[in-house]
């Protein structure tokens, strides 16, 4: 419980700080969202008369200010590009980088933990050599470039889908799966590579210590060794891997929602960073951070579910 | 073992290549195929036929649904397709009468009279009344009694004092100052009086219905069967989809999701040149190498003209659009043949020796340093900042590309003017009299800060008067003045490239930034 409070607590500092870092980021660099949004055809009454509605006269402290008070009450502004509050146009985005996330994830899951035993079952063996070269090969791939070739092939050549033909998950969820497939096996197969990889090398590592070989002296096989004994502790260092997998996943996959004109939250950030649209960028940034925070948070207690020496040791 | 590495690697590497080449071929193969089908092509007939939906891609989000609240062209382009004014364009740059069926402007060029057509209907089937014009007219020049600040006034709009129902059929629109050109001005949406819904729901009078918005998706118009030219529209729903950049766009061709692209590269259009219908049209530009008249060197005319002379445009044109594209020779594109002073081309030849000459005589014989801001997100505009710095070089110049993105040139360069050379391209409306009037000293627009008396002068009695063939002249005048003095480096009016199913037909160019829907058809 105090646990929970002293993390709960970390969450708000960490997460004021970013707001903060964001607001004065935003005061730096060249651009105005006024200016932005009314092009150049806006005169200089239309450019004063939007720029006291929008409260941009106040000095910076005060707009700060204002914009905390309205977040605590839950409104995070309105988008001075799309004229709409800014928590609608996030509720919009956010289940297509959702999906994303969860159905890389599921492929990486899927995919990475057989590999990563399997590599590390067949040491020295040529299927272990196959792997190592497709991780190192795939790892090296820009996931633009891997986007690009996976239209090129599924999309164009094979027609398996169409590209850019993005179908809303609330219009056919089954279509909109069956697009989302390829974003989702764009950032999969890269993070597939780093997971096979370092469960490798962890399961490799923990092999060689001598719990292991008691193990085996009882009379043990190998795969009751592995499955039983070494998996549980090798897994440790992982899941703090993919703790960092799934919030990078989730904080929107910015490159790849570009090659695959995927409406998510990630092209909405840097469609938004480009207009100066600042009451999105801010909300953007709080919900990543909020994302990075809370899946450490989980994977603490994961931690102790796996491992209670971690809970005694607290 | 090391043996059996090095072979394994090999094994992987062929089966890598051999389906790279597999997959090459298959492309091949195709293309062939498709190559093959123009030919029936001919044999076909091109009688329009109604129904059918067709995917536009278009680059830029859309910034309002409410059509008085949108500037950006990319919108505006758009909605051409849902609104009407009291006139619109036609394809050959005239005014037409639109929701007005006829107008009249007084000699002294102080009061507009229109006509409300008969029948016009709104697409929540009422019809348009006198008030709803008035109420429209007044809510862009900003004569409401409670104005929405978020509303844009036009500044020309910004002369008209009264707007006067006559009778249930006519509305007087009255000027503070006389202005023979503010038609050009009054193609803004005819919108129901009081709606309250414009930027949600938006309500207007043209050939489709607003259907659905997403943003960064979609926007989704449906025929409107009311449309007071019962030939128009053919289709009977268009879905604007909003591509991410034109490389995505290209693909989307390529696999046939998008139908419509109206801003392929000059290299994209030639490879979809088997697949689709390759339109090229004008951009209706003054694309320009803008120099800051108010810094050095650019202080300097000598200079300027120096750099006139030096810039090999047609050159420029092979380089970045294959060719296709006008050159221009001042501040005013072709699509205004009436106001195009046409001799203004032959000022600035392309002469090395000259150039020199004059950056000697202006104190600069061995050249000088410059930094040209060009807004990334335009690639074209890019481009030619790249020919530029090469021709540039022949006569010392050396100029640097400092590339910045668009909210960063629209303050630092457009607003703040803090900055020494740009590219970018100037568009107007329908009336020439928007890409003379920047220039002016003290425009907001003059954002290459060019200050001449005899400009202001002369753009003075242009405005005023309401004889055509005098403005005509003096707008001329203004022309050979903005050429004389080398304001900027005049280069061309880009080409406008589209790319459009083979099945489709009537797809027009206007000579304003519009993409109208209403004349596109599917050929038997």
């Amino acid at each position: 419980m105090k646990h929970i409070i002293k993390k709960l607590g970390t969450l708000i500092i960490t997460l004021f700080t970013v707001s903060f870092l964001t607001f004065f980021v935003f005061q730096i660099i060249p651009g105005d969202s006024v200016v932005a949004s009314l092009g150049t055809d806006a005169t200089k009454e239309a450019v004063d008369s939007m720029r006291e509605e929008l409260g941009l006269n106040d000095p910076f402290l005060v707009r700060y200010g204002n914009w905390l008070s309205g977040v605590v009450k839950g409104d995070f502004g309105t988008s001075t590009k799309y004229h709409q509050p800014v928590s609608t146009l996030i509720k919009d985005r956010l289940p297509v980088t959702i999906w994303l996330a969860v159905l890389s994830l599921i492929i990486i899951l899927l995919l990475s933990i057989p590999l990563g035993i399997l590599s590390a079952r067949k040491r020295g063996k040529l299927i272990e050599q196959i792997i190592l070269i497709l991780t190192q090969l795939t790892m090296a791939i820009p996931p633009f470039f891997l986007g690009i070739i996976l239209t090129l092939i599924f999309g164009v050549v094979l027609k398996w889908f169409v590209p850019g033909q993005y179908i809303s998950y609330s219009d056919n969820f089954a279509k909109f799966l069956g697009f989302i497939i390829f974003p989702a096996i764009t950032i999969a197969i890269p993070k597939i590579a780093m997971m096979v990889r370092f469960l490798r090398s962890s399961l490799l590592r923990q092999l060689n210590l001598d719990y292991v070989r008691t193990a085996y002296s009882k009379g043990n096989k190998e795969k009751n060794v592995l499955y039983y004994h070494v998996l549980k502790n090798a897994f440790i260092p992982v899941i703090t891997f993919l703790g960092m997998i799934i919030a990078d996943v989730l904080a929107g996959s910015i490159i790849v929602e570009q090659v695959f004109s995927l409406p998510g939250l990630g092209r909405f950030l840097v469609v938004s960073i480009s207009n100066r649209d600042f009451p999105v960028v801010q909300a953007i940034v709080m919900y990543i951070a909020v994302v990075v925070i809370v899946i450490n948070f989980l994977i603490d207690i994961l931690y102790q579910v796996i491992d209670p020496r971690i809970r005694i040791a607290k | 073992m090391k043996k059996g590495k090095l072979k394994f690697a090999f094994l992987i590497l062929a089966v890598f290549s051999l389906s790279i080449v597999l997959s090459a071929c298959q492309d091949n193969m195709k293309k062939e195929k498709v190559s093959e089908t123009p030919t029936t092509d001919a044999n076909k007939s091109l009688e329009p036929t109604y129904g059918g939906s067709i995917v536009v891609g278009i680059l830029q989000d859309l910034d309002s649904l409410d059509p008085h609240k949108a500037v950006a062209a990319g919108t505006k382009e758009v909605q051409f397709n849902i609104f009407e004014g009291l006139v619109k364009p036609d394809v050959d740059g005239n005014l037409v009468p639109a929701v007005a069926s006829k107008y009249d402007i007084s000699d002294d060029g102080k009061v507009y009279t229109f006509t409300l057509r008969d029948g016009v209907k709104f697409h929540n089937g009422k019809l348009v009344t006198v008030d709803d014009l008035i109420y429209s007219v007044k809510r862009c020049a900003g004569l409401l009694d409670k104005t929405d600040k978020s509303i844009v006034v036009e500044p020309a709009l910004s002369n008209i004092q009264d707007v006067v129902k006559v009778d249930d059929k006519n509305i007087e629109i009255v000027l503070k100052e006389a202005n023979t050109e503010l038609l050009g001005y009054l193609t803004f949406a005819i919108i129901p009086k009081d709606y309250k819904d414009e930027a949600t729901k938006p309500i207007g009078t043209g050939p489709f219905k607003f259907e659905s918005y997403t943003p960064l998706e979609s926007l989704v118009v449906t025929k409107n069967e009311d449309y007071y030219d019962n030939k128009k529209p053919y289709l009977d729903k268009v879905t604007f989809k909003i591509v991410a950049n034109t490389d995505s766009a290209f693909l989307e061709l390529k696999s046939g999701a998008i139908d419509i692209f109206p801003y392929l590269t000059d290299d994209q259009a030639n490879q979809l040149a088997d697949t689709f219908n390759i339109k090229t049209g004008n951009m209706n530009l003054v694309q320009a190498l803008f120099l800051n008249n108010a810094v050095e060197p650019f202080n300097n005319p000598k200079v300027r003209q120096a750099l006139s002379y030096a810039v090999d445009k047609k050159a420029i044109l092979d380089m970045v659009a294959g060719g296709k594209g006008n050159t221009i020779g001042t501040n005013m594109f072709h699509a205004f043949s009436k106001y195009y002073e046409k001799s203004l081309d032959k000022v600035y030849t392309f002469d090395v020796q000259k150039a020199k000459d004059l950056l000697a005589e202006a104190g600069y014989p061995d050249g000088f340093d410059m930094t040209i801001t060009v807004p990334s997100n335009y690639q074209y505009h890019v481009d030619t900042a790249q020919v530029l710095v090469e021709q540039l070089k022949a006569i010392g110049v050396n100029a640097k590309i400092e590339q910045v993105e668009w909210a960063s040139w629209l303050s630092d360069v457009y607003t703040n003017r803090n900055y020494q050379s740009t590219i970018i391209g100037v568009d107007a409306k329908l009336a020439p009299r928007d890409v003379l009037e920047r220039y002016a000293s003290t425009a907001s627009g003059n954002f290459i800060n060019y200050k001449n008396p005899d400009y202001d002068k002369i753009l003075d009695k242009a405005i005023k008067t309401t004889n055509d063939d005098e403005k005509v002249t003096l707008y001329k005048e203004l022309e050979t003045l903005l050429t004389n003095d080398a304001a900027s480096v005049y280069i061309q009016d880009p080409p406008l490239l589209v790319a459009v199913n083979k099945k489709l037909g009537g797809y027009t160019f206007y000579p304003v930034y519009v993409q109208d829907m209403a004349s596109v058809y599917f050929t038997k």
